[in-house]
């Protein structure tokens, strides 16, 4: 394995763990039957929270958390405007997206910051001691930010939430046929809060992630798609958890191998457009597969 | 006066109220949307000390005071009316355009090619350059439609997805043969040839005779889907599919052709932003009309003519923000916060219900 | 004797002014296998919702062991010890028959789901009363019979001491529903007391200890199933003031317009045949009543020769014409069928569009409406406003939203499109079904009178309509044509018994064959 492979990896892992904490937890909503295109504004409002609320109390970690509590309510918002006021999830989540461009500009300009503002606490790498001694990738998977860290257990905890749970059986249940599990006594728009909640929270981690853990610092737009991404890692990967976080950590690497190919002069506008063909071809097949079943009458 | 003259009288008396119910009907949501996003931006106005009239009033001023500000407001008019009228002749068919961008920046790349690298006389130029990038446009569309008609696939997704791909592609294109040698930082294509630029039409600003072609388009398709046999089937494919496909209407394709004319005026936007505004291809030259056509739809309330005024109020905030960056040193965010509030909730159709059980309440006490 | 388990006294349940149940008095035995029988709309499925919580009635009261109760919601029927397996089935599908048995109540401990214990509960629930079921099976790869043992599962692990089921062998194959008829008895020896839904008298016959017959929102006969026949449960059933009055029946016919040579169509999951080898031919001249209780394959029969369904074997000729596998509702139009369906709701109509707008469809193509690929106003409108003043549409205003009329006028508006090209095939499925008698009437009209030049095919369960219009009937049951008879061969009660599934005793008509 040479130095280029270890690092491809490196920066794959990066950029990978925004996606993967707002596409897991946006197949939560998907999986209580929302289908939540808020992810992006969310984000974005979750990266300018983190490095306000930090560098207001001066600790990346109570930052992060008063910027997971914000996100959580304003995801509510959404959620109480599709849930209780029955507007259509698309558009709304479109005025939702917008809000976030136009709010978080709003409130750079309203203290007095034109493009962006710099954070004065960031997350650190953290070493971990025996890890970081494996030749090569040691460095690699030692190294990360505590949110990357965290972005990894999401995977184990949401198998376990959503699959040994009566919580997650519920919220499948909810998803799947809303009358049904109104039937068995689960209360659905309870449990669609909770979904929408979930999200509100990692799109922050996601925000935080890409706020904290890269730069220290918070810019116009800083998203910059990546919740469209993710959003397409949902949809991909059927939000089921598995899937999802390999469509998640795929979509990084796709991202990593463009910053590095553009070093070699190669079109990384091409291959930016990778996840969005591989949704398109996803949605193909699958509508392929279920032609295929409707011809044949299985 | 006879008997039935006044029975005739009555008659359309009841109708011009009912068609005055109608109207009202559909004019209750934009105007309760319109109105909490002009309270949700004045809170936030109030909090950072700026009185909100203050800002209306620059709004207003900046947008129709001048000369300059009324061909800036139908600058921004032209491509926002067709931008409308692409997410409404979706809505009509019961489809949804997400990927209305993606459709405008084909026909954006399309129409400056077109406008660079042929060589046509004046006058032909610039229309060969805006009937290039809509077929651009309605070919991107075509692809989501066909997926939805043959395969089930979610137009939503896939045409937002294909988006990013036409970012790409254009993007890879123009970076590898078009590119202008002496621009740095951005990527833009070399200029359009001085035939098919678009000249502006007033003396200040960038109006071009695309306004006409905006008007005229809504205008045109308002009767096309009212009096054309295939708007009707269109019409009636969006309202209910299932009575459509039984009445022997062929739906599958009722919906690629709509989703394509839809994908076509995207691509005329594009196209006139190429060789009008721009007079080249440049890089995510658009600022979100794709976003502001839903805005502007959904403002119209499912009325195709209804998109001039709606697209014609969007360019009066459009061109407003500027002013308003300009004197009261705010960004235009806090347009961007006023439109995406009314988005979030013109759709709340129990806003409406919730509404009139609180009006029901104050007037209870 | 012992207090009943359940009693009704005086239970009258309205829809608007639709009087669903008109002072219904009912008693369930403890232990019991009770069966209800009548035919669509007759307030079966009304009153048994009545019981599960579902409705709230307006008047009458309910009686459990003798004490009186309000069953307010699902929840409350479920805490007094009363279950409902619906007839379609509230299952998840990606889940697995456990996980859907215990969704209202998981075991858990430390907020795990203990999927071990909940399996072995279910696997010992199904035991106990013998319902084969895979307790890690998901329900989308169970048939239609596992998932409704599975549904009554659901409803017994909630401890039910009486479970209500609401027609539940309508979706089963003849096996299956013998099989969920031993299970039923198995249920009835363990303690519980059954009360089930059905049309079948066969089922009644051999399992019910107790059987009540409903009318038009009444009981109109109760009493042990041992001292009672099929024929005397049909006589119950039907009415007796409903036997053939006498008509015109039509015996000139001419060419041949739909002929159906061994059609059969599988549904598209995983339920059963839907049509089995029909063959049937309709006639100018002729209106030919299809009757049968719904859900036994009418619906398909008529979407297939409408151009909505492909038979998945057999032949279909309109006119002579082969229209094989490649049919559309586009061709079969231009043969000259005419439809109006089922549901004019979901179907029939555009209930958002004006009125206009549904008039016109369908001639919207030709002139004079259209002007090649103009709709010429004028005619558009003067043809709406023809139709409503000849079929009497009410309001007439043709600018109003389809769905400001009343049922009633709803199908008349239907009626009135599909009949108004002369059309010479015309497929008419439960064409008075919630409309009122004055525009039933109407519409009964117009489709005799349409009789000299077009065939009507006719698809009812009522069975008045049936043999008020039919020159020629056929009785499908199951998928299959039971017989085809003449009316004068027919009367309401042998009818009724060739609908539940019984072979008619005496006078029986020509099975088979085409007549």
């Amino acid at each position: 394995m040479d130095i280029l492979t270890v690092s491809l990896i490196a920066s794959t892992l990066v950029a990978a763990t925004p996606l993967i904490w707002a596409a897991m937890g946006g197949l939560v909503s998907h999986q209580a039957g929302l289908f939540n295109f808020t992810l992006e504004g969310l984000m974005l409002f979750g990266a300018f929270f983190s490095v306000l609320f930090g560098t207001l109390t001066g600790n990346v970690w109570i930052g992060i958390l008063l910027s997971g509590c914000v996100c959580v309510l304003l995801s509510l918002i959404w959620g109480w405007i599709v849930i209780d006021l029955e507007a259509d999830q698309i558009i709304s989540a479109l005025g939702f997206i917008l809000l976030a461009q136009g709010g978080t500009v709003f409130m750079l300009n309203a203290m007095g910051q034109g493009g962006g503002i710099f954070s004065l606490v960031q997350l650190n790498p953290i070493k971990i001691p025996l890890v970081h001694d494996i030749p090569l990738i040691g460095p690699v998977l030692s190294n990360q930010t505590a949110l990357t860290y965290l972005s990894w257990l999401l995977l184990p905890l949401f198998l376990f939430a959503l699959y040994r749970t009566p919580f997650g059986l519920s919220l499948r249940a909810t998803g799947e046929r809303p009358e049904a599990a109104e039937a068995a006594g689960i209360n659905v728009r309870r449990m669609r809060y909770i979904s929408v909640a979930i999200t509100g929270f990692c799109c922050a981690m996601a925000g935080s992630q890409l706020a904290l853990g890269l730069l220290a610092m918070f810019t116009d737009n800083m998203t910059a798609g990546r919740g469209i991404i993710a959003f397409a890692a949902v949809i991909f990967g059927l939000h089921r958890p598995l899937q999802v976080f390999l469509v998640a950590l795929f979509f990084g690497f796709a991202g990593a191998l463009t910053d590095r190919l553009q070093g070699f002069g190669l079109p990384s506008e091409l291959l930016l457009t990778l996840p969005y063909v591989l949704t398109v071809l996803a949605l193909c097949v699958a509508g392929m597969q279920s032609a295929f079943k409707r011809r044949v009458g299985a | 006066m006879t008997v039935q003259s006044q029975m005739g009288n009555l008659a359309a008396e009841a109708r011009a109220r009912r068609s005055l119910a109608r109207a009202w009907n559909a004019l209750q949501m934009p105007v309760i949307a319109t109105v909490a996003g002009l309270f949700v931006t004045s809170v936030l106005l109030v909090c950072i000390e700026v009185n909100p009239l203050d800002v209306y009033a620059a709004l207003l001023r900046g947008a129709l005071g001048s000369l300059f500000g009324i061909s800036s407001t139908l600058r921004w008019a032209t491509p926002l009316i067709l931008a409308g009228l692409a997410v409404s002749i979706g809505f009509k068919a019961g489809l949804f355009n997400a990927g209305l961008s993606g459709q405008i920046y084909a026909g954006g790349f399309v129409g400056s090619l077109i406008g660079f690298g042929v060589t046509l006389p004046w006058g032909l130029h610039p229309v060969a350059a805006i009937l290039g990038g809509g077929l651009a446009g309605a070919t991107w569309a075509f692809i989501p439609a066909i997926m939805r008609r043959y395969l089930g696939a979610s137009e939503i997704v896939t045409s937002l997805m294909l988006w990013y791909v036409a970012i790409g592609i254009a993007d890879f294109l123009v970076r590898q043969f078009f590119r202008d040698p002496t621009s740095a930082a951005f990527l833009m294509s070399v200029k359009v040839a001085p035939s098919a630029v678009l000249p502006s039409i007033f003396p200040v600003g960038n109006v071009s005779v695309m306004i006409f072609v905006s008007i005229g388009a809504a205008i045109l398709l308002a009767h096309f889907m009212a009096r054309s046999v295939a708007g009707y089937e269109i019409r009636m494919t969006g309202a209910n599919p299932a009575f459509a496909h039984y009445s022997g209407v062929p739906i599958g394709r009722r919906m690629v052709l709509a989703f394509c004319l839809s994908g076509f005026l995207a691509g005329m936007i594009g196209a006139s932003e190429s060789i009008g505004i721009n007079q080249r291809f440049v890089s995510q030259f658009d600022p979100g009309f794709g976003f502001d056509g839903f805005l502007v739809a959904l403002l119209a309330n499912g009325s195709i003519a209804g998109c001039i005024p709606a697209g014609l109020f969007l360019g009066i905030l459009k061109a407003g923000g500027s002013e308003i960056e300009r004197t009261l040193g705010l960004s235009k965010s806090i347009i961007w916060i006023l439109q995406g509030s009314i988005i979030l909730f013109v759709s709340a159709n129990r806003l409406r219900g919730y509404l009139a059980w609180f009006i029901g309440r104050l007037r209870g006490r | 004797m012992p207090t009943p388990i359940i009693q009704l006294i005086g239970v009258t349940k309205r829809f608007g002014s639709f009087v669903a149940n008109q002072a219904i008095d009912l008693t369930i035995e403890a232990g019991s296998i009770h069966a209800i029988v009548g035919e669509n709309g007759a307030g079966k499925s009304t009153l048994m919702k009545t019981l599960a919580g579902l409705h709230m009635p307006e008047e009458g009261r309910i009686l459990l062991r003798g004490e009186e109760v309000m069953l307010r919601n699902p929840e409350a029927a479920m805490r007094h010890g009363i279950g409902m397996v619906h007839q379609h089935f509230s299952l998840i599908d990606s889940l697995t028959v456990t996980e859907n048995v215990v969704l209202s109540n998981p075991p858990q401990r430390a907020g795990l789901f203990l999927k071990r214990d909940a399996e072995r509960q279910v696997k010992e629930l199904a035991e106990k009363y013998g319902l084969a079921v895979d307790p890690r099976r998901r329900i989308l790869e169970c048939r239609v019979g596992v998932q409704q043992r599975a549904e009554i599962l659901k409803a017994l692990y909630r401890n039910p001491e009486v479970l209500i089921l609401d027609e539940p062998t309508a979706v089963l194959t003849p096996q299956e529903a013998t099989t969920l008829m031993e299970n039923l008895r198995t249920l009835r020896d363990r303690g519980k007391t059954i009360i089930f839904i059905t049309h079948k008298l066969q089922e009644v016959m051999s399992i019910a200890d107790r059987v009540t017959v409903m009318r038009a929102g009444r009981v109109v006969m109760e009493t042990e199933t041992a001292r009672t026949s099929p024929n005397a449960l049909a006589v119950a059933m039907v009415g007796h003031e409903l036997f053939a009055k006498p008509r015109q029946v039509q015996r000139e016919v001419g060419q041949t317009l739909v002929e159906l040579d061994g059609v059969s169509c599988y549904s598209d999951g995983l339920g059963s045949t839907r049509l089995d080898n029909v063959s049937m031919s309709l006639r100018i001249g002729e209106v030919l009543g299809v009757a049968g209780v719904e859900g036994n394959g009418q619906s398909e029969l008529v979407e297939i020769i409408t151009g909505l369904r492909h038979p998945s074997a057999g032949a279909l000729r309109i006119k002579g014409v082969n229209v094989g596998r490649s049919s559309s509702p586009a061709e079969m139009r231009r043969l000259g069928v005419a439809h109006v369906p089922e549901n004019r709701i979901s179907t029939g109509l555009a209930t958002t569009a004006s009125l206009l707008d549904n008039l016109v469809m369908g001639a919207h193509r030709s002139a004079p409406v259209s002007r090649g690929v103009w709709i010429d106003q004028g005619a558009a409108r003067n043809r709406a406003k023809t139709l409503i003043r000849e079929f009497d549409v009410r309001p007439g205003d043709i600018d109003a939203d389809a769905e400001s009329l009343s049922g009633g006028n709803m199908q008349k508006a239907i009626v009135a499109r599909e009949l108004s090209g002369d059309p010479e095939i015309i497929v008419v499925a439960h064409p008075t079904r919630g409309v009122d008698i004055g525009a039933a009437e109407f519409i009964y009209d117009q489709l005799l009178s349409r009789r000299q030049k077009a065939g009507v095919l006719l698809v009812s369960s009522d069975l008045d309509e049936i043999l008020r219009l039919s020159d020629r009937i056929v009785v499908m049951y199951q998928g299959r044509v039971m017989v085809e008879a003449l009316p004068e061969d027919l009367t309401a009660e042998t009818l009724g018994l060739l609908m539940a599934g019984m072979q008619a005793g005496k006078g029986a008509p020509r099975v088979g064959d085409k007549a």
